[in-house]
């Protein structure tokens, strides 16, 4: 057994799937007959009907921010999808393999979830801005953590002085929590808490869970996600310290197995995506690095002894959509059919839950710009319908502003009405897929899945995902990438209306949101009353436990749970895990 | 400065900001000109200008995109002055800052300010303009 399991460990996702495809009965739309008169036809108006400059430059290459350069041609026939096979390549919604969209009625049955994301100041301060968002109709609840929560400092830091509150909200224990969901029902919203990392998923949805128990909420009740990725810790994140990715992904594996095994309609994970593509990088390696990412976890927690399914059917994923139209609904379309086709013939997973690509997608940040910046109103509706028609199951929509600050309560509202006329003013949303079929994006679709297999590959022969990652191999290629795209900016290949074409001359600056000038204060006296109530040799003696279990190689969740009932901060489980694991000098530029 | 001696800049983010696309492309830009890079990622405004001391820069160049931008830029200048930096170094910062804070920059003591959507060329003649 161990020599066949080995041959299976050794051959590339590539070469597995195209073992298991090439028995295949096919059932092609297009017999050879209809096939070679279309071709006949098409040659000749190609060399009649189309001048000369279009035939000999058939393919052009868009250029777009965070695009691939994927040649498109002029246009697109039966000829470019002559081999599709209905049922075998698309199928029916919610049919696999999936490319349709996950479920058979889509937004007829359930709308994406309108979820923007909140967070700035003291947790007051974010808990009225979430209340204005689900008074005015908001689905879900996106929160954002600042500086100094993110990277786990404490507020008392030094390193968190003259940060706290900015870009997301200032948390440093559980009466933080329970300020911040004052008057929400846990049990009724679905609450997305984006932590980044794992090391910070283990230290802050545990003081989630406490909060919940002094609310009577029982776990299994809880519905929402963690981001929990080792790739926004060790290669998206800039930070002064970073443990060994090796011990981080180890962390965002305990993660998944106790919230998997304990608040079972928790998303465990939300494998990025968004952030890794807005670092600088096209939507394809984008797709490539979270699957190769969602194989490292599910070859890992099958050696912990799990089931495929077990870990498989909460598994979500999160996506940068960008400016490049019919590329983002393709690309979509694209990883959906590839990880169905993972999931079943790689995996062997037996529920069809388990195979399909659920997602939450972002409107791209980094394709908005300062100039005139009501013009990023448009882009991020582009980018919004290019999701819904891509079939997402939840969105959030940059503002006009971010280019400025973090949005102001009007630029937060615009954007959640940018979903809202999409979904009850276009009409999109009552025909499912409504570009399957069209030859173009079909096609599209084919020659970006295998594109994003191709990366997979590269991955997988450079040792796997935590090698690539611990090599360096990753961060170079985001940093050819942008370093590439930047000159095409510059040189002004890539165009950005008012940025870099068509410059404004007579635009005017906007007033940028403020922030709230006393969070700082507010959450150092809020820190110091709370310390002063805690039972510190009960701390001490949490914090201890947690070392032993970092050390150990146990699941240290229990550990940090603990450790968020008696009271531990965030900024002192951070100190734990960073004298447990050690500090890894992350591979770098300069 | 003589004129065969490289511009030396030391380039950071202060506090926690997690954001480093901006200071990686302008590293990289500056290099490009010419000029030697320091980059030391996240410091506190100590470090930061610890490291400026003991690397003897010529400018310090600080990216923000957070929003903190006034609080740690001017708690960084405190230390400068404090240190005798203030006046031997030219300090510059870029990244996500509201209009309207661009003059309270200045007036805290940063000689220029350089806002998203700088380009390539404003930002090196910046720099040259002002270790002239």
């Amino acid at each position: 057994m161990s020599e066949a399991n080995n041959s299976i460990a050794n051959k590339t996702t590539r070469q597995i799937l195209n073992e298991s495809f090439c028995n295949e009965r096919k059932a092609p739309l297009y017999d050879n007959e209809a096939l070679s008169e279309i071709r006949g036809e098409f040659d000749k108006w190609q060399n009649t009907s189309v001048r000369t400059e279009n035939r000999e430059n058939w393919f052009e290459v868009p250029k777009t921010v965070l695009g691939s350069e994927t040649p498109r041609g002029l246009v697109y026939s039966p000829l470019n999808v002559s081999k599709l096979d209905y049922m075998n390549d698309l199928g029916n919604p919610g049919q696999e393999p999936f490319t349709r969209g996950i479920h058979s009625n889509m937004y007829r049955g359930r709308t994406f979830t309108q979820r923007q994301l909140v967070g700035f100041g003291a947790p007051e301060d974010t808990n009225s801005r979430i209340k204005f968002l689900l008074e005015h109709g908001a689905t879900g609840i996106n929160l954002l953590f600042d500086m100094p929560t993110i990277q786990m400092y404490d507020c008392d830091d030094p390193m968190s002085k003259g940060s706290v509150g900015s870009c997301g909200v200032s948390v440093n224990h559980v009466d933080d929590w329970d300020l911040l969901f004052d008057g929400i029902d846990l049990a009724k919203e679905t609450v997305s808490i984006v932590t980044h990392y794992p090391s910070n998923t283990a230290i802050l949805f545990p003081m989630y869970l406490v909060l919940s128990e002094r609310r009577d909420i029982p776990w299994n009740q809880l519905k929402g996600s963690v981001q929990n990725d080792v790739t926004m810790e060790e290669l998206v994140r800039n930070a002064a310290e970073y443990i060994p990715p090796e011990d981080c992904f180890r962390v965002e594996c305990d993660n998944i197995e106790f919230i998997r095994e304990n608040v079972p309609k928790w998303n465990f994970i939300t494998l990025n995506g968004y952030n890794f593509r807005e670092f600088g990088t096209s939507g394809i390696t984008q797709m490539a690095v979270a699957v190769s990412h969602a194989m490292a976890i599910l070859d890992e927690m099958q050696k912990r002894g799990h089931d495929v399914d077990w870990v498989g059917e909460r598994l979500a994923f999160f996506w940068s959509v960008g400016m490049d139209f019919f590329e983002e609904i393709s690309l979509l379309r694209a990883v959906r059919r590839l990880w169905y086709k993972i999931m079943k013939y790689k995996y062997h997973a037996q529920k069809p839950r388990s195979m399909w690509m659920r997602c939450h997608v972002q409107t791209s940040g980094i394709s908005l710009v300062r100039e005139e910046p009501l013009n990023n109103i448009i882009r991020s509706a582009y980018e919004a319908l290019a999701a819904v028609l891509g079939g997402v199951q939840s969105l959030h929509v940059d503002s006009y502003d971010e280019a400025y600050a973090v949005p102001s309560e009007e630029a937060s509202l615009l954007s959640l009405r940018n979903q809202q006329i999409i979904e009850h003013e276009t009409g999109v949303t009552s025909v499912v897929d409504p570009l399957g079929g069209s030859y173009y994006v079909e096609s599209l679709t084919r020659e970006l899945e295998e594109k994003i297999l191709s990366e997979i590959t590269e991955i997988e022969e450079h040792g796997g995902y935590v090698a690539a990652i611990s090599d360096g191999f990753i961060l170079q290629k985001v940093y050819n990438y942008f370093y590439e795209e930047q000159k095409k900016l510059e040189n002004g290949v890539i165009k950005i209306v008012a940025h870099n074409w068509q410059k404004t001359t007579h635009g005017k600056d906007i007033e940028a949101f403020k922030y709230p000038e006393e969070a700082e204060v507010v959450q150092l006296e809020r820190l110091n009353k709370f310390k002063a109530k805690r039972n510190s040799l009960e701390v001490q003696e949490s914090l201890n436990e947690l070392y032993k279990a970092c050390k150990s190689g146990i699941n240290i969740v229990p550990y940090t749970l603990n450790c968020a009932r008696s009271g531990c901060t965030v900024g002192e489980q951070w100190k734990v895990f960073k004298d447990a694991f050690g500090v890894w000098k992350r591979p770098g530029l300069f | 400065m003589e004129s065969s001696k490289k511009i030396k800049i030391l380039m950071c983010c202060l506090g926690p900001e997690t954001h480093n696309r901006g200071i990686i492309t302008v590293s990289s830009m500056l290099r490009e000109a010419g000029m030697e890079i320091v980059y030391i990622g996240n410091a506190s405004p100590e470090e930061a200008i610890n490291a400026a001391i003991d690397e003897d820069v010529d400018v310090v160049g600080i990216s923000s995109l957070s929003g903190a931008h006034l609080k740690l830029g001017s708690a960084m200048m405190e230390v400068a002055k404090s240190k005798g930096l203030w006046g031997n170094v030219v300090f510059l910062i870029g990244g996500v800052i509201p209009p309207k804070d661009i003059s309270k920059l200045k007036e805290i003591g940063y000689h220029a300010v350089l806002p998203s959507g700088s380009t390539r060329e404003e930002i090196v003649s910046c720099v040259l303009k002002c270790s002239a």
